[in-house]
């Protein structure tokens, strides 16, 4: 292993135990914000959900925050895959493939489950975008974008291996 | 394929192993192996290099050139 392709496994590594942590702090607001429905002051965990009955704000986290933690988990695996200097093989851009679609369907959940649920409950429709919603659906399409890019890396790689 | 290396001839010539050359030249066995079948879709100037000051050799001593015969490509 090179000393560049060294930084990178290392660099690889302290972002899977970033990512790890993330889901694990995400796990446990989620829980106890479905756990602890009213904490009693300004410090603790809560769901808002745009004004949703409480019965429906906590499944429509549970499903986004699972395809959050779905998504990290596809990203840990794909950064394993960069660590051990396989980050241009088949099975890296489909982790990171993954990745990008879970956290397009996650943000999606956000931005259309809502609308849909106050739909049923009270036949009104609105639908709101926020800047960060859209950014971070353009930072998904972006990785599709690098998932790409990673395929187009890997026929190179195979063929700089065929040259001695 | 109309580019003939001739590495197997040379090192016969030279009475040198493959082992040797491999190690001086820096590539694994089983490459330098790969290039003597001319299995490998290039070379670089560098490996060549290094090919012809172990050999003491020039690059045309290994690599050759023999023009496919007419109408060849249009068989397979």
């Amino acid at each position: 292993m090179t000393r560049q392709a060294t930084h990178i496994a290392h660099f690889a590594r302290r972002l899977r135990f970033t990512v790890w942590t993330l889901g694990l702090l995400l796990t446990l607001v989620t829980v106890a914000a479905m756990l602890i429905p009213f904490p009693g002051g300004p410090n603790g965990a809560y769901l808002t959900y745009d004004g949703l009955p409480r019965a429906w704000a906590a499944p429509v986290a549970a499903v986004s925050i699972g395809l959050i933690l779905a998504g990290l988990f596809e990203l840990g695996r794909m950064l394993r895959l960069v660590e051990a200097d396989a980050a241009f093989s088949p099975r890296a851009t489909r982790h990171l493939k993954h990745f990008a679609a879970l956290l397009m369907a996650a943000i999606l959940a956000e931005v259309l489950v809502p609308p849909i649920v106050r739909m049923a409950l009270h036949s009104v429709l609105t639908l709101s975008l926020d800047s960060n919603d859209a950014l971070l659906l353009l930072v998904s399409l972006v990785f599709f974008l690098i998932s790409r890019l990673l395929d187009a890396a890997a026929a190179y790689q195979e063929d700089s291996r065929s040259i001695v | 394929m109309a580019i003939i290396v001739r590495l197997d001839v040379m090192l016969a010539l030279r009475k040198v192993r493959s082992k040797a050359l491999a190690q001086h030249i820096g590539i694994t066995e089983s490459n330098l192996s790969l290039l003597k079948a001319g299995r490998v879709r290039g070379i670089r100037f560098e490996t060549l290099n290094a090919i012809c000051d172990y050999l003491a050799c020039q690059p045309g001593d290994i690599l050759t050139f023999e023009p496919d015969p007419p109408g060849g490509e249009t068989d397979g």
